[in-house]
C-alpha cells in the first residue's frame, strides 16, 4: 500500500548532489554543536521537501543512537542511504563534515602560529569554562532520559544506572582503569539489570 | 610529533567505543597523556577549535591530529571519526530484529550512562590546566545558567565565555 510518505519520496527525486548541499548547508547552521545542524537538515528534508515523515526521521535518529561515534555523521548516513543509495550516503556525510575539516585546519593552523599570545590563551581559558559548561548541560541531556527510562522499570534497574554513574565518575578521578574498560563495564552492569529485571517481571506476571 | 597511523588507530578504537561528537573524549584523553603523546593544552585548544567549527561536534578530533601529528595526522583522524558511523547501514538491518531486545537496550544505556558521568570531568581537568579559579568558575556557571534557557545558541555562549576570559585574565 502506497503511503503518504512514498507517494511524496516518488514525487520529489533526491539526488546525490542535491544531499550534499543540504547536508552542507546543515552543517553550517551547526556551529557550536550539531544540534543546530540536525535541525537545519530536519528542515530541509523533512519539513521543506517531505522526503521522510517525522516517524521515519525518529526511527532513523533512533537507529543512529546504537552505533558507536559521531550521532549525526550516522544520520547523514542512513537518510541519504535511503535516499539515494550509496552515492547518496556519501555525498551527505562529505556535505556535512568536509567543512568543518576544512575550517578546522585553517582554524587550527592559525591557532599554532599565535598559540604562545597571553591574548589567546586568555580567551582560550574563558572558552574552555564555557565549554566546561556546555559540556556538563550535553552529559545532562544525554543522561536524563536514561534515567527516567530506566526509573520507569523499577528500582533495580534505577539504581544500577545510579551506580554506573557513580562508579564511572569515581574510578576515572581515582585509578587508572582504561575507558573502554569502564564502558563496556558499564554496558555490561546495565545489560545484565534489564536481562534480569525483565527475567523476574516474566515470573511475576506468570 | 606523534606517528599519524597511532592518532589513527586510536581515534578509531575511541570512536568504536564511544557515542557523540565528545563521546571519544575520555578515552583519547587517557590513552594520550598516559603515553606522554599530547599535553591538555592540546586538547583544550583542539576542543576550542571544535567549538568554532561547522557540523558535527565531533570534528575537534581533526585540530586534534594536526596537533599531535601534522597534517598526516589531523587528516587520518577525520577519517577515524567518520568510519565508526558507517555501521548505521548493516546496523539498519539488525535495528528491527535486535533493538528492542533488553541486552542491547541495557548496554547501549551503560555506554551513554558512562560517557555522560566521564565527559564532564575531563573537560574539568582541561580546565583545570588553564587555573580552575574562582573567575574561571564564575564564566562556567554563568554559561551554564544561559544555556540552560536554551534562548541562546551555543556558539554565542561560548562566544560569550571568550570575551569573559579576554576581559578578566588579560
Amino acid at each position: 500500500m502506497a503511503t503518504a510518505e512514498t507517494v511524496t519520496r516518488q514525487t520529489t527525486p533526491v539526488q546525490p548532489l542535491d544531499l550534499f548541499f543540504v547536508w552542507m548547508r546543515a552543517a553550517a547552521q551547526g556551529i557550536g554543536g550539531g544540534a543546530s545542524a540536525q535541525i537545519g537538515a530536519y528542515n530541509s528534508l523533512v519539513a521543506s521537501r517531505g522526503c521522510f515523515s517525522p516517524e521515519e526521521w525518529a526511527e532513523c535518529w533512533g537507529i543512529c543512537q546504537v552505533v558507536p561515534g559521531v550521532n549525526l555523521i550516522g544520520m547523514a548516513l542512513l537518510t541519504g542511504s535511503r535516499l539515494a543509495g550509496r552515492m547518496g550516503a556519501g555525498a551527505s556525510v562529505v556535505g556535512l563534515v568536509a567543512p568543518g575539516v576544512i575550517v578546522a585546519f585553517f582554524v587550527v593552523m592559525l591557532y599554532t602560529r599565535v598559540q604562545g599570545t597571553t591574548l589567546l590563551q586568555s580567551g582560550l581559558h574563558g572558552l574552555v569554562a564555557a565549554a566546561a559548561a556546555a559540556s556538563f548541560l550535553n552529559s545532562w541531556r544525554l543522561g536524563r532520559p536514561v534515567i527516567r527510562a530506566s526509573a520507569s522499570e523499577g528500582p533495580a534497574v534505577l539504581g544500577m544506572a545510579i551506580v554506573v554513574i557513580a562508579a564511572a565518575a569515581v574510578l576515572i578521578r581515582t585509578t587508572a582503569i582504561p575507558i573502554f574498560v569502564l564502558l563496556l563495564a558499564g554496558g555490561g552492569a546495565m545489560a545484565t539489570t534489564l536481562v534480569l529485571a525483565g527475567e523476574l517481571k516474566r515470573r511475576r506476571d506468570r | 610529533m606523534t606517528d599519524p597511523i597511532s592518532v589513527f588507530l586510536f581515534v578509531l578504537k575511541s570512536s568504536l567505543l564511544s557515542t557523540g561528537g565528545q563521546g571519544n573524549l575520555p578515552s583519547l584523553h587517557q590513552d594520550f597523556l598516559s603515553r606522554g603523546w599530547a599535553t591538555d593544552s592540546q586538547f583544550a585548544a583542539a576542543l576550542a577549535v571544535g567549538q568554532v567549527t561547522p557540523g558535527p561536534d565531533g570534528l575537534w578530533v581533526v585540530a586534534f591530529g594536526y596537533l599531535v601529528a601534522g597534517l598526516p595526522g589531523g587528516v587520518l583522524a577525520a577519517f577515524a571519526v567518520v568510519l565508526p558511523p558507517l555501521l548505521v547501514l548493516p546496523m539498519e538491518r539488525l535495528h528491527r530484529r535486535f533493538a528492542k531486545r533488553a541486552a542491547v537496550r541495557g548496554f547501549v544505556r551503560g555506554i551513554v550512562l558512562t560517557v555522560a558521568a566521564t565527559v564532564p570531568l575531563v573537560f574539568l581537568r582541561i580546565l583545570a590546566t588553564y587555573g580552575l579559579d574562582p573567575k574561571a568558575v564564575g564564566i562556567a556557571v554563568g554559561c551554564l545558567a544561559i544555556l540552560a534557557t536554551r534562548r541562546v545558541p551555543v556558539i554565542a555562549v561560548i562566544g560569550l565565555g571568550t570575551f569573559a576570559g579576554l576581559a578578566l585574565y588579560r
